[in-house]
């Protein structure tokens, strides 16, 4: 008898178990939003714009790469806007109107619009979003020129795959242009609490090629640095419309300027984080031609910070190394004796780059080189530490340079012969 | 005598620093974060140090006392009834405990897995299997956790190898924290977060003697510190000072930023693994401790009776906090201020008194 009611006993428990617990899902309940504009509302406090591709049947394809259906209503029918008082009540008056729950964990990028990160309301409606369990610490953060609710509708796969693909693929290219930093919201609420140093953002924007002009009098101006542009301002035509390109910078949780892409190289160079990158720079003996170098780092930046003064004293030494891939004005550079000119021109053009990105910083009172990772390590306790307010010292702080670059390589040419025609050499 | 089972040191130190080590992956390091700041990594080894000095004493009252559980010690040196209140008051402190440990985890899984599930559900899905593993014997509980301590030690290594992309090493600057002293106070009195060990007193008569119950008591403390410091050093140099205080589970958190190459990425099922059956075993070590502790005061010889009906106990307790706030920020940070009190005063205590009234156990138990 006892051994029946233990049997009958067990099979009630592998009943309960095999029930299945309270928060199953199918994964078809649940419809993924992959990128989340945050704009200020104008009905309500917030205006919360949701991407939610079509996912077809077909493997790596979605958002977009279903050619049957007008690609406008597709847009309308992905992306949703709305204003609410806050992300989850917004959440809840979409999920009234949609057969399925809205699910945030394929998030792949928050994008906040400029005017939200400069009204410092940062702090007060992203932040907080890292307390939600459905959105992961490394969902990127991109703040954008103009409306969110417009980049998010801009945002589409690129040559087919998927739309976090793209983003993922985007974002993950600045370790090799260095025109931005890859931040995510972790970044965003561990940095604007941080002692150490201040939040640097993604700065995207939409770029419809309005910069690109088609037809006009041939350039005929000087040298310009590559890539000093902000997003959406790079003259260009065709590709992806959404744009990656400087650095958002903020003070606490409110955004107070930009970085150009450019810029944003230089702190890449200064953090020992850019795996090899191109700068073209002016020919040294004919101005008006460039000379594009391939560079990556040699060794390790060394930064000394010195905070035993009221004005503290920063000293970054860099060591590059680097190929010639082009001499359009076939000067024997690749002489070694004639080397040493690019060498110094390079190293000159770091400096001065590095020290105009930091004088661009402390005129935004942002330590945009993040030196007070560097400068902690003079303190023994928090309380010091914080008594001596980086932050605040940053903005009177004084900065040296030394650059070494060292030219290895130029290309499959070990010389340049001169061009020749009826007029002779050139 | 109370012997149960036959197993050796390896069970035992697995079971043991199984049980104190699963502390670290919930709310404990974000609470000692925002007492020491960035000085948490070394912080926890001077608890451990705190731990292993407190723990001698238990040491020399067992060795005074050879195999006999602390519980027999106690009705030795103070008298049956005195010695039955102090081993209840021991007993109502380990179910306690245990309730608080299993709510923790609860409401933990609750916020980071099972979000529509009932807290009671999991609980009671969870007490069953506290149940039926105390139903199979201390040997059992011991032999499981030197199965499962292999694959929880991969498992953690894991997650700590996945997260070195993730380090920084300016966090861990200034390297004092918010001072030193404060740092050495702070260990000293958190030494309860290795309170577990005291058990060993519980379960002594199951041990090969006192030189056993010495090298499995520090072994296991050593594992333990160093296991939690590293631990705490991973999460120091993961999180700023200022936002680590601010994390529920920080190693949690950890786990979900790995991320390496754009392929490998969302690692919390091994987090969730090394979690559930961590403190399954810790919930269940200090459980049965509180089982043998009531048997022995109502010199109850079987058991199993009495599992479920203590199971049941567990469970109501751990019904009591009102919310996750309450059992962490009131319960939990009680229990990490003020453990050491109950964990090891009673053995110092009946040391003394032993000593005081030249008690001591028969040589031939030796």
């Amino acid at each position: 008898m006892r051994k029946k009611i233990a049997i009958f006993l067990m099979l009630i428990l592998i009943l309960l178990f095999f029930t299945g617990c309270y928060d199953s899902k199918e994964i078809d309940d649940y419809a993924y939003i992959t990128l989340m504009g945050i704009d200020k509302g104008v009905s309500d406090r917030i205006r919360l714009t949701l991407q939610v591709p079509e996912f077809s049947k077909a493997s790596g394809e979605g958002g977009g790469s279903d050619g049957g259906q007008n690609e406008e209503e597709k847009i309308d029918k992905e992306n949703f806007t709305v204003d609410a008082t806050s992300v989850l009540s917004a959440i809840a008056n979409v999920n009234a109107n949609i057969p399925k729950m809205l699910n945030f964990m394929h998030l792949k990028a928050i994008v906040v619009s400029e005017d939200m990160a400069k009204s410092g309301e940062l702090g007060e409606i992203v932040a907080p979003l890292v307390r939600y369990r459905q959105i992961r610490r490394n969902v990127n953060v991109i703040i954008c020129k103009g409306k969110a609710q417009e980049f998010v509708k801009s945002a589409r796969p690129y040559l087919g795959g998927l739309v976090t693909e793209t983003l993922e693929d985007l974002i993950e290219r600045s370790r090799y242009t260095g025109f931005y930093t890859d931040v995510s919201i972790g970044h965003l609420s561990d940095e604007i609490k941080s002692t150490y140093s201040q939040l640097l953002a993604i700065y995207g924007a939409i770029n419809k090629g309005e910069n690109f002009v088609e037809d006009g009098p041939l350039y005929e101006g000087g040298y310009k640095i590559p890539s000093d542009f902000y997003a959406g301002d790079v003259p260009r035509k065709g590709g992806q419309e959404i744009e990656l390109l400087g650095t958002a910078v903020f003070d606490g949780d409110r955004m107070v300027g930009t970085l150009t892409g450019f810029e944003a190289q230089m702190l890449h160079l200064v953090w020992g984080d850019l795996r090899r990158s191109v700068f073209t720079i002016p020919d040294p003996e004919e101005p008006e031609q460039v000379i594009p170098l391939e560079i990556k780092e040699f060794e390790k930046p060394i930064i000394k910070v010195d905070t035993k003064t009221d004005k503290p004293h920063i000293e970054v030494k860099l060591s590059m190394e680097g190929d010639i891939t082009a001499i359009p004005s076939r000067i024997n550079y690749e002489h070694y004796m004639k080397k040493r000119t690019i060498e110094d021109v390079f190293e000159k053009y770091l400096e001065e780059g590095i020290q105009r990105t930091f004088k661009k910083g402390q005129s935004l009172k942002v330590d945009v080189f993040q030196f007070g990772t560097q400068a902690v390590r003079n303190f023994w306790t928090i309380p010091e530490w914080e008594e001596y307010n980086w932050l605040e010292k940053i903005t009177q702080a004084t900065l040296s340079v030394e650059v070494d670059f060292t030219v290895r390589r130029t290309g499959k040419l070990t010389e340049s012969q001169p061009i020749r025609s009826t007029e002779g050499e050139e | 005598m109370q012997k149960e089972g036959n197993f050796g040191y390896r069970e035992a130190i697995s079971m043991f620093v199984i049980a104190m080590t699963i502390k670290s992956f919930f709310s404990s390091p974000a609470a000692a974060s925002k007492l020491v700041g960035t000085a948490l990594w070394y912080m926890i080894l001077i608890s451990g140090l705190t731990a292993a000095f407190l723990f001698m004493f238990q040491y020399l009252l067992l060795k005074r006392f050879p195999n006999l559980s602390i519980m027999e010690i106690a009705d030795n040196v103070l008298g049956k009834f005195f010695g039955s209140v102090l081993s209840l008051l021991c007993c109502v402190f380990f179910i306690f405990t245990a309730s608080i440990d299993m709510r923790e985890f609860v409401e933990v899984m609750k916020i980071f897995v099972l979000p529509e599930s009932p807290p009671s559900f999991i609980m009671i899905i969870f007490s069953l299997s506290v149940v039926a593993l105390s139903f199979m014997g201390l040997e059992t509980i011991a032999r499981f956790s030197k199965f499962i301590v292999y694959v929880l030690g991969a498992g953690f290594l894991a997650v700590i190898l996945l997260s070195v992309s993730n380090f920084k090493i300016y966090r861990i600057f200034p390297i004092l924290g918010y001072g030193l002293d404060r740092t050495i106070f702070t260990g000293i009195v958190r030494s309860s977060f290795f309170g577990t060990i005291t058990v060993i007193g519980v379960f002594a008569a199951s041990l090969h003697g006192p030189r056993e119950i010495k090298r499995i008591g520090f072994s296991s403390i050593l594992i333990s510190g160093i296991v939690t410091s590293v631990s705490a050093l991973s999460f120091v140099l993961t999180f700023p000072y200022t936002t680590a205080q601010e994390l529920l589970s920080p190693m949690y958190a950890m786990a979900s930023m790995v991320d390496l190459g754009g392929f490998l990425q969302r690692v919390e099922p091994i987090f969730l693994f090394l979690w559930n059956f961590g403190t399954f075993v810790e919930v269940t070590v200090l459980f049965y401790a509180a089982v043998m502790i009531y048997c022995h005061v109502f010199r109850i010889s079987d058991k199993k009776p009495v599992i479920l009906p203590m199971a049941i106990l567990m469970y109501g307790m751990s019904l009591i906090p009102r919310s996750l706030n309450e059992v962490v920020n009131l319960w939990v940070h009680l229990l990490r201020q003020w453990g050491w009190i109950p964990y090891f005063l009673p053995s110092i205590f009946l040391l003394i008194v032993s000593k005081f009234r030249k008690k001591k156990g028969d040589i031939n138990n030796a």
